[in-house]
């Protein structure tokens, strides 16, 4: 794709837009149009003929329906109603419906030992693609607020099968399924995350505390997100803009005891009335500082960490139209341990000699050379036109710039005061996104989605680094994709096709002669998925999921030649590299009935021409001395695994409940492990839960026991040392909502309460040092709400 | 009517700010940067040693001056051909060579003295017959050593290899190898003959 023909498609797309704002005239704007559709379930045959009146009541609302089976009620706002009946069936139905879409639901009748039940209605934004039948997990913010103040890629680790790739306690990445980077979109709000991702220390630049609502898909569902996805996607949401009038305010802080974290947040959204009607705004921004943090044993010099987040969003929604603009600016300063450096090889044979490192250090907030500095910023347009009730165009572009700075320990050998103060590695990447989706849903249950994007990709490398870690490039990328999906009866089949082209011209200089020259690469290819879901009933459903993705491989894959510092390694790239081509089939099985729930899921990657870093024998030696080199290859691999939850309720508000995640990974071609595959882990948890207040929350005590086995399948000879061994830590928290007038949430978490001494295979740190050892986590929520009347 | 007009209004706006990004996007990727002037690489070690009995200079020389990549450094005139039984007064210098002309980069160790520190370490082969002492110090208080200027001592006929370390220690220099990591790290050849 050239990029004459992109312009043109940005014109199309703007003009598109152009046109649905002049058609917004004349439309009657309707905001609370949410539908709520109740089944009465009978267990008394003789009961069921009767006419009954019952009654949906929020604040000053309340819709009264006389009727026996089904209630229909229209018109309603996202918020907290309470359904109650009166007469014959008096205390028999009262339930609590947390409304953000519509919905249809049953609800039981239940005259002896009714308990006042709560049901919540997410909206989960984003509709399931193609992708219906791929093993899930949501974590809604009741989960999130448990892990709120750690890093994003931590926080995710909630769900099963989900691991993390980190370089100390404050750098995370999310691993799903064993595949991590380049190989897992994250989209947050609707835009796909363009970064310099390829980095194993460059974790999300997304604030933690936006993220209302993140929801990982886990297994290939590139159909609907672009080919990269054959790990995974994770979905990040904020909350909805209320669209009942009104201004709310969300006020959260959060403190931890290792590293004296402070952090806070304020979120303010105003919805208008009047001639405004449907008009919604928010401002957000965080703030959050650390220092230096702490082992069960001693200090981690340079930890600590500094970020500033600012956000803002204007929403507008009418019967037939939404349009929304949002932008963010993401700004983190963070410190790299001191003892995690290593000059060459010897350096790091030295330090996993010791068992702590050689650096002692106190408690301190100031980030020392040795720490990087990273912006984002990002700029949304989103349009969404109903045609009708059941179909719809949605256009959604993203503008992202992404300004990474890296500063080494050692200064630069110069006297020019620019250069002592300039970073040893300057990345600056630029991405357009735009991206369209048509929806339509037939009367034969028959649903057709269809969608398009682009994007294109501009990266500049800048740095004090004699040569450019990787080179700059421009990267166009175009795709289309058609989904189906047919529901009969208890069957849902659903099946899709996607087309990607990818160009990418590279920019570089012979450094002998500093003449430039530029090399191309094309790549394209299909992807396609077929899956079905059984639903057998209410709460038990089984899901089947087949399908095969791509990805072209990486720039620094492709071009990637230097010392990985913080790795110790020289990484030699390969410019003749192919796609790699997953194959990818699910089976996953969900049952959710009174006082169990439970879910489990068996899943198996085959990814042929897999890229990794493979050892070489001879080590490369520059005037720093000698570093092991490992070269990118391509091999046949495959990563199998299982993931399996359950809660149970042992007693009424007491539950008892286990997460499971086994993982294999292997190397087909040389027979053997595939290194850095996550180890096996198992977590169990008690959980006591107190009464659902007015706000729908629930006080509760939670302890939790994870397990993580030490990774016994590695390959001979491609680490410098053994995988750790395995470990248990112990976590207690607690959260409650106080106050009637004005709520106020506060929660206590404690993470490794035994203080005990570990380290963890994926954590890039461990030949240096330990993990971090106990810290005492407080969060206070004060949300306050000023409604016009 | 007029509520839409103005929402409508700001709305396109908002998008017609957005579109303008799009094509005054430049190209700034098309201009490869190459290795600022200012900033200096190690890419070259010379050791020269004095005969304070006959006055004669030796010159060793290792350089690689493609710093960071595979290729192979220039190891030819990296070789110490020493006589036995001689005292030599021996200085270190470093120098970029990558730069036209070349750059002396020892002035900036020698001005972050107190947290760089090389140290020569002779091989077993030699068995003892080459010591090497610091001679310099640091400006840290109390002043530890350097090793820019050394004196070479050697005994009987022997042939090893000299290995020439330099640390970089922001945190903690105290005079002893473990601190920091490692900027040279290097292995000049070694006779000592009669």
């Amino acid at each position: 794709m050239n990029k004459k023909s992109f312009a043109y498609s940005v014109r199309f797309v703007c003009c598109l837009v152009l046109f649905l704002l002049a058609s917004l005239k004349n439309i009657e704007a309707q905001v609370c149009n949410l539908k709520l559709t109740i089944h009465i379930s009978h267990a008394e045959q003789h009961s069921a003929g009767q006419q009954v009146i019952f009654a949906l009541q929020k604040e000053q609302q309340e819709f009264i329906q006389t009727g026996n089976k089904i209630l229909q009620f229209e018109g309603l706002c996202a918020g907290q109603y309470t359904l109650f009946s009166k007469g014959l069936y008096e205390g028999a139905v009262d339930t609590i419906f947390i409304l953000s879409r519509s919905a249809e639901i049953t609800v039981q009748v239940n005259t002896v030992n009714r308990k006042l039940r709560t049901v919540e209605i997410h909206d989960d934004h984003f509709e399931r693609i193609g992708n219906e039948s791929i093993s899930s997990t949501t974590l809604r913010q009741v989960d999130l607020n448990a892990n709120t103040g750690k890093p994003l890629g931590e926080m995710l680790k909630a769900a099963s099968g989900v691991n993390s790739l980190q370089s100390g306690p404050t750098i995370s990445k999310p691993i799903i399924h064993g595949l991590h980077s380049n190989r897992v979109l994250i989209v947050n709000d609707g835009v796909r995350l363009e970064s310099q991702q390829w980095g194993s220390e460059h974790a999300p630049e997304i604030d933690p505390f936006t993220v209302a609502n993140a929801t990982v898909l886990k297994g290939a569902a590139s159909l609907r997100y672009g080919s990269d996805a054959i790990g995974g996607v994770i979905l990040l949401q904020p909350h909805e803009i209320s669209s009942e009038p009104g201004t709310e305010l969300d006020v959260k802080f959060v403190g931890m005891d290792n590293g004296k974290m402070g952090g806070t947040s304020a979120c303010i959204d105003h919805t208008f009335s009047g001639k405004l009607k449907g008009l919604g705004m928010r401002f957000q921004g965080t703030l959050k500082n650390a220092g230096n943090l702490k082992t069960a044993n001693y200090y981690l010099q340079n930890t600590g960490l500094e970020e500033k987040n600012i956000s803002s969003k204007f929403y507008y929604q009418n019967k037939k139209l939404i349009v929304e603009t949002s932008g963010s600016i993401f700004q983190t300063k963070i410190g790299i341990f001191g003892g995690s450096h290593a000059g060459n090889l010897n350096d790091l044979l030295a330090a996993l000699q010791q068992s702590e490192p050689i650096i002692k250090a106190g408690f301190s907030r100031n980030i020392q050379r040795g720490f990087q500095e990273v912006l984002h910023a990002t700029f949304k347009g989103r349009i969404c036109y109903h045609f009708t009730e059941t179909s719809k165009l949605e256009v959604i572009y993203g503008l992202q710039r992404n300004l990474r700075k890296e500063f080494d320990t050692g200064l630069p050998f110069s006297t020019d005061p620019t250069i002592l103060a300039a970073p040893q590695a300057d990345f600056r990447i630029s991405t357009n996104t735009i991206e369209s989706l048509y929806k339509n849903e037939f009367k034969n249950n028959l649903q057709l989605n269809i969608g398009a994007s682009f994007i294109s990709q501009g990266n500049v490398f800048e740095g004090l680094a004699y040569r450019a870690l990787i080179p700059n490039f421009r990267n166009y990328g175009g795709g289309t994709f058609i989904a189906l999906s047919k529901k009969y009866k208890k069957l849902l089949v659903e099946t899709g096709l996607r087309y990607d082209y990818k160009w990418l011209r590279t920019y570089r200089i012979n450094y002998n002669t500093l003449i430039p020259f530029t090399s191309d690469r094309a790549f394209s290819n299909v992807t396609y998925t077929l899956g079905t879901t059984y639903k057998f009933n209410d709460f038990m459903s089984l899901n089947l999921n087949a399908g095969s993705a791509w990805r072209a491989p990486n720039v620094n894959e492709l071009y990637g030649n230097g010392v990985h510092q913080s790795a110790a390694s020289f990484e030699i790239g390969d410019s003749t590299l192919k796609s790699e081509r997953a194959y990818n089939s699910a089976i996953s099985f969900i049952f959710n009935k009174g006082i169990l729930e439970f879910e489990a899921g068996i899943y198996s990657n085959n990814i042929n021409n897999f890229i990794y870093l493979k050892p070489l024998l001879s080590p490369i030696t520059t005037i720093a001395g000698s570093y092991p080199a490992f070269a990118q290859t391509q091999v046949n691999a495959i990563i199998s695994g299982i993931d399996f939850d359950l809660k149970y309720e042992v007693i009424p508000k007491l539950k008892l409940g286990t997460k499971i995640s086994l993982i294999q990974g292997w190397n087909k071609t040389i027979k053997d492990y595939l290194i850095f595959t996550p180890a096996n882990r198992a977590e169990v948890f008690l959980v006591l839960e107190g009464k659902v207040n007015e706000r729908g929350k629930k006080p509760y005590v939670k302890i939790n026991c994870l397990m993580v086995a030490r990774q016994g399948n590695v390959p001979p000879n491609s680490d410098y040392t053994t995988p750790p061994a395995a470990y248990q830590l112990l976590n207690l928290e607690a959260a409650s909502s106080f106050g009637k007038k004005q709520p106020i949430e506060i929660g206590v978490s404690i993470y490794n309460l035994m203080n005990v001494s570990y380290r963890d295979y994926l954590n890039r740190y461990r030949y240096f040092a330990d993990d971090i050892g106990r810290s005492v986590m407080l969060r206070i929520t004060i949300p306050i709400t000023f409604k016009k009347t | 009517m007029k509520k839409h007009n103005f929402i409508t209004g700001s709305l396109a706006a908002i998008f017609l700010i957005s579109s303008l990004f799009i094509v005054g996007c430049k190209k700034e990727e098309q201009v490869v940067k190459p290795p600022l002037p200012e900033n200096e690489f190690i890419t070259t070690i010379k050791l020269t040693l004095i005969d304070t009995l006959s006055n004669d200079t030796l010159l060793a020389k290792w350089k690689d001056i493609s710093p960071e990549d595979s290729n192979p450094a220039d190891t030819s005139l990296a070789i110490l051909s020493l006589k036995s039984n001689r005292f030599y007064k021996a200085e270190i210098t470093l120098f970029d060579e990558t730069k036209n002309p070349t750059v002396d980069i020892t002035n900036e160790v020698k001005e972050r003295s107190i947290y760089h520190l090389f140290f020569y370490y002779p091989s077993a082969s030699l068995n003892g017959n080459l010591i090497v002492n610091i001679t310099d110090s640091d400006l840290n208080n109390p002043p530890l050593p350097l090793g820019v200027s050394t004196n070479f001592i050697t005994n009987s006929p022997s042939s090893g290899s000299l290995n020439v370390i330099l640390r970089h220690q922001p945190k903690g220099k105290n005079g002893t190898f473990a601190p920091g990591t490692t900027d040279v790290d290097v292995r000049f050849r070694v006779t000592i003959t009669d």
